[in-house]
Protein backbone atom coordinates (compact mmCIF):
# COMPACT_ATOMS: atom_id res chain seq x y z
CA UNK A 1 0.00 0.00 0.00
CA UNK A 2 1.38 3.18 -0.82
CA UNK A 3 1.27 6.02 1.78
CA UNK A 4 0.54 9.62 0.85
CA UNK A 5 2.20 11.90 2.72
CA UNK A 6 1.05 15.69 1.93
CA UNK A 7 3.08 18.70 2.97
CA UNK A 8 1.77 21.80 4.27
CA UNK A 9 2.56 25.14 3.48
CA UNK A 10 3.95 25.86 7.06
CA UNK A 11 6.24 22.35 6.75
CA UNK A 12 3.99 19.95 8.61
CA UNK A 13 3.34 16.32 7.32
CA UNK A 14 0.10 14.59 7.38
CA UNK A 15 -1.12 11.38 5.68
CA UNK A 16 -4.34 10.33 4.75
CA UNK A 17 -6.13 11.19 8.13
CA UNK A 18 -5.03 14.75 8.64
CA UNK A 19 -3.00 13.90 11.86
CA UNK A 20 -0.27 15.68 12.79
CA UNK A 21 3.09 13.85 12.54
CA UNK A 22 5.77 15.19 14.37
CA UNK A 23 6.38 18.64 14.71
CA UNK A 24 9.50 19.75 11.81
CA UNK A 25 12.88 21.35 13.34
CA UNK A 26 12.39 25.08 13.47
CA UNK A 27 13.99 27.02 10.89
CA UNK A 28 17.16 28.71 10.90
CA UNK A 29 17.55 32.53 11.61
CA UNK A 30 18.59 34.24 8.26
CA UNK A 31 18.19 37.01 6.36
CA UNK A 32 15.64 37.20 3.14
CA UNK A 33 17.23 38.69 0.24
CA UNK A 34 14.67 38.04 -2.12
CA UNK A 35 11.74 40.77 -0.22
CA UNK A 36 14.40 43.14 1.73
CA UNK A 37 14.09 46.36 2.24
CA UNK A 38 16.78 47.19 3.80
CA UNK A 39 18.73 44.27 5.08
CA UNK A 40 16.61 41.42 5.30
CA UNK A 41 15.82 40.80 8.16
CA UNK A 42 12.41 42.06 8.55
CA UNK A 43 11.28 40.01 5.85
CA UNK A 44 13.58 37.05 6.91
CA UNK A 45 11.74 37.00 10.44
CA UNK A 46 7.97 37.37 8.94
CA UNK A 47 9.47 34.65 6.53
CA UNK A 48 10.11 32.29 9.53
CA UNK A 49 6.55 33.18 11.53
CA UNK A 50 4.57 32.82 7.99
CA UNK A 51 3.26 36.67 9.12
CA UNK A 52 3.47 39.74 6.69
CA UNK A 53 6.95 41.71 6.34
CA UNK A 54 4.90 44.99 7.29
CA UNK A 55 4.20 43.82 10.31
CA UNK A 56 7.55 43.46 11.71
CA UNK A 57 9.02 46.31 10.42
CA UNK A 58 6.05 48.60 12.21
CA UNK A 59 7.31 46.44 15.40
CA UNK A 60 11.37 47.37 14.42
CA UNK A 61 10.35 50.63 14.15
CA UNK A 62 8.62 50.97 17.60
CA UNK A 63 11.20 49.44 18.68
CA UNK A 64 13.82 52.11 17.36
CA UNK A 65 11.61 54.51 19.22
CA UNK A 66 12.65 52.96 22.60
CA UNK A 67 16.06 54.43 23.29
CA UNK A 68 17.00 53.34 19.33
CA UNK A 69 16.91 49.71 20.69
CA UNK A 70 15.27 48.67 17.09
CA UNK A 71 18.35 49.91 15.37
CA UNK A 72 20.78 48.13 17.66
CA UNK A 73 18.73 44.70 17.01
CA UNK A 74 18.24 45.18 13.78
CA UNK A 75 21.90 45.68 13.40
CA UNK A 76 22.51 42.40 15.09
CA UNK A 77 20.39 40.56 13.24
CA UNK A 78 21.66 41.95 9.81
CA UNK A 79 25.55 41.47 11.66
CA UNK A 80 25.11 38.23 12.61
CA UNK A 81 22.11 35.91 10.28
CA UNK A 82 22.98 34.38 6.90
CA UNK A 83 20.93 35.28 3.83
CA UNK A 84 18.62 32.94 2.62
CA UNK A 85 20.92 32.38 -0.42
CA UNK A 86 23.98 30.80 1.73
CA UNK A 87 25.62 33.49 1.63
CA UNK A 88 27.90 34.15 4.98
CA UNK A 89 27.11 36.04 7.99
CA UNK A 90 28.64 39.60 6.97
CA UNK A 91 30.36 39.92 10.24
CA UNK A 92 32.23 36.55 9.19
CA UNK A 93 33.25 38.11 6.07
CA UNK A 94 34.64 41.58 8.08
CA UNK A 95 35.91 39.44 10.99
CA UNK A 96 36.68 36.30 10.08
CA UNK A 97 37.78 35.29 13.61
CA UNK A 98 34.42 35.28 14.12
CA UNK A 99 33.11 32.22 13.04
CA UNK A 100 34.13 30.50 16.24
CA UNK A 101 32.01 32.60 17.86
CA UNK A 102 29.48 30.46 20.03
CA UNK A 103 25.60 31.90 20.09
CA UNK A 104 25.80 32.29 23.63
CA UNK A 105 28.96 34.93 22.66
CA UNK A 106 26.74 36.83 19.78
CA UNK A 107 23.77 37.35 21.91
CA UNK A 108 25.97 38.44 25.01
CA UNK A 109 27.29 41.17 22.67
CA UNK A 110 23.91 42.31 21.39
CA UNK A 111 22.62 42.61 25.34
CA UNK A 112 25.90 44.76 25.70
CA UNK A 113 24.70 46.86 22.76
CA UNK A 114 21.64 47.25 23.84
CA UNK A 115 22.10 48.27 27.26
CA UNK A 116 24.86 50.85 25.99
CA UNK A 117 21.86 51.92 23.53
CA UNK A 118 19.28 52.32 26.47
CA UNK A 119 22.10 54.24 28.77
CA UNK A 120 22.45 56.46 25.70
CA UNK A 121 19.03 57.18 24.28
CA UNK A 122 17.24 56.55 26.96
CA UNK A 123 17.06 60.42 28.06
CA UNK A 124 17.06 61.28 24.24
CA UNK A 125 13.69 60.38 22.84
CA UNK A 126 10.58 60.89 24.86
CA UNK A 127 9.34 57.41 24.79
CA UNK A 128 11.80 55.38 27.09
CA UNK A 129 11.24 51.49 26.87
CA UNK A 130 7.25 51.78 26.40
CA UNK A 131 7.20 50.78 22.62
CA UNK A 132 9.32 48.20 23.55
CA UNK A 133 7.08 46.88 25.83
CA UNK A 134 3.97 47.18 23.55
CA UNK A 135 6.08 45.20 20.95
CA UNK A 136 6.42 42.50 23.40
CA UNK A 137 3.05 41.82 24.22
CA UNK A 138 1.87 42.09 20.70
CA UNK A 139 4.42 39.47 20.14
CA UNK A 140 3.53 37.38 22.81
CA UNK A 141 -0.42 37.89 21.74
CA UNK A 142 0.64 36.64 18.00
CA UNK A 143 2.59 34.18 19.16
CA UNK A 144 -0.10 32.12 21.13
CA UNK A 145 -2.39 33.30 17.68
CA UNK A 146 0.16 31.38 15.88
CA UNK A 147 0.44 27.89 18.03
CA UNK A 148 -3.43 27.84 18.19
CA UNK A 149 -3.07 28.28 14.35
CA UNK A 150 -0.77 25.68 14.45
CA UNK A 151 -3.13 23.01 16.54
CA UNK A 152 -6.19 23.49 13.86
CA UNK A 153 -3.93 23.45 10.61
CA UNK A 154 -4.07 19.59 9.64
CA UNK A 155 -7.74 20.30 8.99
CA UNK A 156 -6.91 23.31 6.85
CA UNK A 157 -4.79 21.25 4.89
CA UNK A 158 -6.18 20.50 1.79
CA UNK A 159 -5.21 16.83 0.37
CA UNK A 160 -4.83 14.83 -2.68
CA UNK A 161 -7.93 13.23 -4.11
CA UNK A 162 -8.18 10.04 -2.47
CA UNK A 163 -10.06 7.90 -4.59
CA UNK A 164 -10.18 6.72 -7.69
CA UNK A 165 -6.95 7.28 -8.22
CA UNK A 166 -5.89 7.82 -11.47
CA UNK A 167 -4.15 4.78 -12.83
CA UNK A 168 -0.89 6.83 -14.10
CA UNK A 169 -0.36 7.78 -10.67
CA UNK A 170 -0.87 4.62 -9.39
CA UNK A 171 1.66 3.67 -11.40
CA UNK A 172 4.14 6.49 -10.93
CA UNK A 173 3.42 5.66 -6.95
CA UNK A 174 3.99 1.61 -7.38
CA UNK A 175 7.24 2.55 -9.13
CA UNK A 176 8.81 5.07 -6.29
CA UNK A 177 7.31 2.50 -3.62
CA UNK A 178 9.21 -0.48 -5.47
CA UNK A 179 12.44 1.79 -5.51
CA UNK A 180 12.34 2.88 -2.36
CA UNK A 181 11.54 -1.04 -1.28
CA UNK A 182 14.71 -2.35 -3.62
CA UNK A 183 17.12 0.21 -1.58
CA UNK A 184 16.17 -0.90 1.52
CA UNK A 185 16.17 -4.50 0.83
CA UNK A 186 12.64 -5.18 1.57
CA UNK A 187 10.16 -8.23 -1.24
CA UNK A 188 7.52 -5.76 -3.44
CA UNK A 189 4.74 -7.24 -4.35
CA UNK A 190 4.11 -8.05 -7.68
CA UNK A 191 3.28 -5.50 -10.34
CA UNK A 192 0.11 -4.63 -11.17
CA UNK A 193 1.05 -4.97 -14.77
CA UNK A 194 0.98 -1.80 -16.12
CA UNK A 195 1.20 -0.66 -19.40
CA UNK A 196 3.77 1.65 -20.34
CA UNK A 197 2.66 3.67 -23.15
CA UNK A 198 3.07 7.34 -23.48
CA UNK A 199 -0.14 7.99 -22.29
CA UNK A 200 0.60 6.46 -19.00
CA UNK A 201 2.98 8.81 -18.06
CA UNK A 202 2.40 11.09 -15.29
CA UNK A 203 2.51 14.74 -16.06
CA UNK A 204 3.67 17.31 -13.63
CA UNK A 205 0.23 18.89 -12.54
CA UNK A 206 -1.24 15.03 -11.87
CA UNK A 207 2.05 14.29 -9.45
CA UNK A 208 1.58 17.20 -7.94
CA UNK A 209 -1.56 18.93 -8.25
CA UNK A 210 -1.50 20.89 -5.36
CA UNK A 211 1.96 22.40 -6.87
CA UNK A 212 3.58 22.08 -3.61
CA UNK A 213 6.76 21.17 -5.21
CA UNK A 214 6.59 23.94 -7.83
CA UNK A 215 9.89 25.44 -8.64
CA UNK A 216 10.98 28.62 -6.94
CA UNK A 217 11.58 32.26 -8.46
CA UNK A 218 14.61 31.96 -10.53
CA UNK A 219 17.76 33.31 -8.83
CA UNK A 220 19.04 36.35 -10.83
CA UNK A 221 21.62 35.03 -13.08
CA UNK A 222 24.75 36.78 -13.72
CA UNK A 223 24.09 38.69 -16.95
CA UNK A 224 20.64 40.37 -14.74
CA UNK A 225 23.65 41.32 -12.29
CA UNK A 226 25.76 43.25 -15.13
CA UNK A 227 22.79 44.72 -15.92
CA UNK A 228 22.74 46.96 -12.37
CA UNK A 229 26.38 48.06 -13.21
CA UNK A 230 25.20 51.35 -14.75
CA UNK A 231 23.69 52.56 -10.99
CA UNK A 232 27.36 52.24 -9.69
CA UNK A 233 27.99 54.63 -12.53
CA UNK A 234 25.05 57.37 -11.45
CA UNK A 235 26.43 56.66 -8.05
CA UNK A 236 29.78 58.15 -8.61
CA UNK A 237 28.04 60.38 -10.52
CA UNK A 238 25.76 61.81 -7.59
CA UNK A 239 29.03 61.57 -5.62
CA UNK A 240 30.79 63.53 -7.48
CA UNK A 241 27.68 66.29 -7.16
CA UNK A 242 27.69 65.85 -3.52
CA UNK A 243 31.16 66.88 -3.30
CA UNK A 244 31.12 70.12 -5.49
CA UNK A 245 27.59 70.65 -3.43
CA UNK A 246 30.11 70.40 -0.16
CA UNK A 247 32.34 72.52 -1.23
CA UNK A 248 30.08 75.24 -1.98
CA UNK A 249 28.34 74.96 1.06
CA UNK A 250 31.60 75.32 2.84
CA UNK A 251 32.38 78.36 1.77
CA UNK A 252 29.30 80.06 2.02
CA UNK A 253 29.35 83.26 3.87
CA UNK A 254 27.81 83.82 7.23
CA UNK A 255 27.70 79.79 8.51
CA UNK A 256 28.58 78.88 11.46
CA UNK A 257 30.51 76.52 11.55
CA UNK A 258 30.80 75.85 7.96
CA UNK A 259 31.43 72.25 8.22
CA UNK A 260 27.82 71.55 8.76
CA UNK A 261 26.25 73.92 6.12
CA UNK A 262 29.17 71.49 3.87
CA UNK A 263 27.25 68.19 5.10
CA UNK A 264 24.02 69.64 4.90
CA UNK A 265 24.52 70.35 1.48
CA UNK A 266 25.99 66.78 0.44
CA UNK A 267 23.25 65.89 2.32
CA UNK A 268 20.71 67.48 0.42
CA UNK A 269 22.38 66.20 -3.16
CA UNK A 270 22.05 62.58 -1.56
CA UNK A 271 18.47 63.04 -0.70
CA UNK A 272 17.64 64.67 -4.30
CA UNK A 273 19.34 61.66 -5.57
CA UNK A 274 16.61 59.26 -3.71
CA UNK A 275 13.73 60.92 -4.75
CA UNK A 276 14.46 60.80 -7.97
CA UNK A 277 16.03 57.28 -7.86
CA UNK A 278 12.34 55.95 -6.10
CA UNK A 279 10.90 56.25 -9.56
CA UNK A 280 14.23 55.80 -11.89
CA UNK A 281 16.14 53.23 -9.58
CA UNK A 282 18.10 53.44 -6.72
CA UNK A 283 21.98 54.99 -7.11
CA UNK A 284 24.15 52.10 -4.87
CA UNK A 285 24.94 53.32 -0.93
CA UNK A 286 23.36 56.27 -1.30
CA UNK A 287 21.06 55.46 2.01
CA UNK A 288 24.10 54.38 4.28
CA UNK A 289 26.03 56.75 2.90
CA UNK A 290 23.33 59.63 4.44
CA UNK A 291 22.78 57.65 7.25
CA UNK A 292 26.36 58.88 7.99
CA UNK A 293 25.87 62.14 6.88
CA UNK A 294 22.47 62.80 8.64
CA UNK A 295 24.57 61.71 12.25
CA UNK A 296 27.62 64.27 11.62
CA UNK A 297 25.06 66.93 10.23
CA UNK A 298 23.47 67.12 13.61
CA UNK A 299 26.08 65.98 16.08
CA UNK A 300 27.06 68.20 19.30
CA UNK A 301 30.84 67.99 18.16
CA UNK A 302 33.31 70.50 19.57
CA UNK A 303 31.20 73.29 19.28
CA UNK A 304 28.50 71.84 21.32
CA UNK A 305 26.10 74.14 19.79
CA UNK A 306 23.27 71.20 19.65
CA UNK A 307 20.96 70.46 22.94
CA UNK A 308 18.31 68.20 23.20
CA UNK A 309 16.60 71.01 25.72
CA UNK A 310 16.48 74.27 27.43
CA UNK A 311 19.47 75.17 29.72
CA UNK A 312 18.97 74.56 33.38
CA UNK A 313 20.38 76.15 36.64
CA UNK A 314 19.81 74.30 40.21
CA UNK A 315 21.66 75.65 42.98
CA UNK A 316 22.05 74.51 46.46
CA UNK A 317 22.17 76.45 49.51
CA UNK A 318 22.42 74.21 52.08
CA UNK A 319 24.46 71.04 52.26
CA UNK A 320 21.35 68.93 53.65
CA UNK A 321 20.18 69.52 50.00
CA UNK A 322 22.82 68.56 48.45
CA UNK A 323 21.89 64.92 46.12
CA UNK A 324 24.09 62.54 46.12
CA UNK A 325 24.80 61.97 42.43
CA UNK A 326 24.22 64.83 40.28
CA UNK A 327 24.01 63.58 36.73
CA UNK A 328 23.72 66.34 33.52
CA UNK A 329 22.49 64.87 29.89
CA UNK A 330 22.21 66.29 27.11
CA UNK A 331 21.69 69.66 28.28
CA UNK A 332 23.19 73.49 28.81
CA UNK A 333 23.66 73.18 32.72
CA UNK A 334 24.38 75.70 35.26
CA UNK A 335 25.74 74.05 39.01
CA UNK A 336 25.58 76.43 41.19
CA UNK A 337 26.98 75.97 44.38
CA UNK A 338 27.80 79.97 45.08
CA UNK A 339 25.78 80.56 48.30
CA UNK A 340 26.36 77.22 49.79
CA UNK A 341 27.05 76.87 53.44
CA UNK A 342 28.85 73.83 55.14
CA UNK A 343 29.53 72.51 58.49
CA UNK A 344 31.52 69.43 57.55
CA UNK A 345 33.46 68.00 54.91
CA UNK A 346 30.96 66.77 51.77
CA UNK A 347 31.30 64.86 48.62
CA UNK A 348 29.45 65.52 45.07
CA UNK A 349 29.52 63.45 42.23
CA UNK A 350 28.88 65.03 38.98
CA UNK A 351 28.04 62.69 35.79
CA UNK A 352 28.41 64.98 32.64
CA UNK A 353 27.60 63.60 29.49
CA UNK A 354 27.05 65.24 25.77
CA UNK A 355 25.83 68.61 27.76
CA UNK A 356 27.60 72.20 28.45
CA UNK A 357 28.02 72.34 32.32
CA UNK A 358 29.28 75.35 34.08
CA UNK A 359 29.52 75.41 38.04
CA UNK A 360 29.98 77.87 40.48
CA UNK A 361 31.82 77.28 43.11
CA UNK A 362 31.48 78.32 46.78
CA UNK A 363 33.13 81.78 47.72
CA UNK A 364 35.46 81.30 51.21
CA UNK A 365 34.72 77.20 51.18
CA UNK A 366 37.68 74.87 50.13
CA UNK A 367 36.84 73.03 47.00
CA UNK A 368 38.77 70.15 45.43
CA UNK A 369 38.53 69.29 42.20
CA UNK A 370 39.17 65.60 40.86
CA UNK A 371 37.98 64.71 37.50
CA UNK A 372 37.82 62.64 34.70
CA UNK A 373 37.44 63.57 30.91
CA UNK A 374 36.34 61.40 27.29
CA UNK A 375 36.18 63.93 24.26
CA UNK A 376 35.60 66.87 26.84
CA UNK A 377 36.99 70.23 27.23
CA UNK A 378 37.34 71.54 30.98
CA UNK A 379 38.19 74.83 32.21
CA UNK A 380 39.31 75.37 35.37
CA UNK A 381 39.06 79.49 36.77
CA UNK A 382 40.14 80.37 33.06
CA UNK A 383 42.74 77.99 32.44
CA UNK A 384 42.09 75.41 29.80
CA UNK A 385 43.17 71.90 30.74
CA UNK A 386 43.93 68.86 28.46
CA UNK A 387 44.51 66.20 30.77
CA UNK A 388 42.32 63.28 31.27
CA UNK A 389 42.28 63.55 34.91
CA UNK A 390 43.37 65.12 37.70
CA UNK A 391 43.01 66.90 40.67
CA UNK A 392 42.36 71.09 41.77
CA UNK A 393 41.91 72.85 44.61
CA UNK A 394 40.65 76.37 45.51
CA UNK A 395 39.63 78.06 48.59
CA UNK A 396 41.14 78.48 51.81
CA UNK A 397 44.07 76.43 53.21
CA UNK A 398 42.59 76.26 56.68
CA UNK A 399 40.79 73.77 58.53
CA UNK A 400 37.56 74.83 57.33
CA UNK A 401 34.94 72.26 55.35
CA UNK A 402 35.95 71.09 52.41
CA UNK A 403 33.98 70.51 49.31
CA UNK A 404 34.59 67.52 46.95
CA UNK A 405 33.60 67.31 43.47
CA UNK A 406 33.75 64.29 41.66
CA UNK A 407 33.29 65.28 37.83
CA UNK A 408 33.39 62.78 34.82
CA UNK A 409 32.53 64.30 31.90
CA UNK A 410 32.38 62.82 28.35
CA UNK A 411 31.53 65.27 25.39
CA UNK A 412 31.26 67.80 27.38
CA UNK A 413 32.22 71.77 27.58
CA UNK A 414 32.29 72.11 31.53
CA UNK A 415 33.50 75.58 32.88
CA UNK A 416 34.65 75.54 36.47
CA UNK A 417 35.30 79.16 38.27
CA UNK B 1 -0.85 31.21 -14.84
CA UNK B 2 0.84 33.60 -16.20
CA UNK B 3 1.94 36.96 -14.58
CA UNK B 4 0.54 40.56 -15.88
CA UNK B 5 2.54 42.77 -17.57
CA UNK B 6 3.62 45.42 -14.70
CA UNK B 7 0.99 48.53 -16.03
CA UNK B 8 3.24 50.76 -14.30
CA UNK B 9 7.04 51.45 -13.28
CA UNK B 10 7.15 50.31 -9.65
CA UNK B 11 8.12 52.91 -6.77
CA UNK B 12 10.95 52.87 -4.92
CA UNK B 13 9.08 53.28 -1.11
CA UNK B 14 12.06 52.76 1.26
CA UNK B 15 14.21 55.19 -1.64
CA UNK B 16 11.36 57.40 -1.73
CA UNK B 17 11.25 57.46 2.23
CA UNK B 18 14.93 57.95 3.09
CA UNK B 19 15.02 61.04 0.52
CA UNK B 20 12.69 62.69 2.43
CA UNK B 21 14.40 61.85 5.73
CA UNK B 22 17.58 63.22 4.81
CA UNK B 23 16.09 66.20 3.04
CA UNK B 24 14.53 66.94 6.05
CA UNK B 25 17.56 66.45 8.12
CA UNK B 26 19.81 68.07 5.64
CA UNK B 27 17.41 71.34 5.73
CA UNK B 28 17.66 71.41 9.94
CA UNK B 29 21.05 71.43 9.84
CA UNK B 30 21.63 73.66 7.05
CA UNK B 31 19.24 76.33 9.24
CA UNK B 32 21.67 75.53 11.91
CA UNK B 33 24.20 76.46 10.04
CA UNK B 34 23.03 79.91 9.07
CA UNK B 35 22.72 80.90 12.72
CA UNK B 36 18.96 80.02 13.60
CA UNK B 37 17.94 79.04 16.40
CA UNK B 38 16.49 74.90 16.39
CA UNK B 39 14.36 74.35 19.51
CA UNK B 40 15.58 70.97 20.25
CA UNK B 41 12.75 70.46 23.28
CA UNK B 42 9.77 70.73 20.57
CA UNK B 43 11.93 68.86 17.90
CA UNK B 44 12.20 65.71 20.19
CA UNK B 45 8.50 65.25 20.00
CA UNK B 46 7.72 66.47 16.52
CA UNK B 47 10.59 64.33 15.24
CA UNK B 48 9.10 60.69 16.17
CA UNK B 49 5.58 62.38 14.97
CA UNK B 50 7.14 62.67 11.56
CA UNK B 51 8.93 59.08 11.83
CA UNK B 52 5.30 57.80 12.49
CA UNK B 53 3.91 59.37 9.52
CA UNK B 54 6.68 58.22 7.13
CA UNK B 55 5.90 55.04 8.38
CA UNK B 56 2.46 55.22 7.49
CA UNK B 57 3.11 56.28 4.36
CA UNK B 58 5.62 53.63 3.56
CA UNK B 59 3.10 51.09 4.41
CA UNK B 60 0.15 52.59 2.43
CA UNK B 61 2.56 52.98 -0.95
CA UNK B 62 3.42 49.66 -0.10
CA UNK B 63 0.66 47.54 -0.67
CA UNK B 64 0.13 45.33 -3.46
CA UNK B 65 -2.07 46.47 -6.29
CA UNK B 66 -4.41 43.99 -6.89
Amino acid sequence: MVRHLVGGHDGHMTNDTGILSAPPAPQPWVRSSRDARLGGVCAGIARRHHVDPVIIRVLVVLLGLSAALGVVLYAAAWAFWPDDQGGRPPIERWFPASTTWSVQRKRTLTIIASLICISTFGSALPFSLGPALVVLVAWRIARRQTGRASVVQPAAVPTIPQAPLSPEFGAAAYAWQQRIDTLEGRATPAPVAPTWTTSSWVTPAMADPLGIYAPTAPVPSQATRRSSRPRFVITLLVLLIAAGAAGLGYLTPNTEPAWRMAVAAALAVIAVALLIGARTGRPRMLIFLGIILSVVAVSPTAPLDVRFSGPVSQAYTTQASLPADYTVGFTDTTLDLSGLALTTDATLPVDCAASSLVILLPAGVRTTLTHEQVASTLTLAGQDTTAHSGTWTSGPTDNSPTLTLQLEAAGCEVTVR
Amino acid sequence: MTARPEQRRHLDVSSLLWGIVFALIAGIAGWMALGHHVDWSALRFTAPLVLIALGILGLVLSRPNH
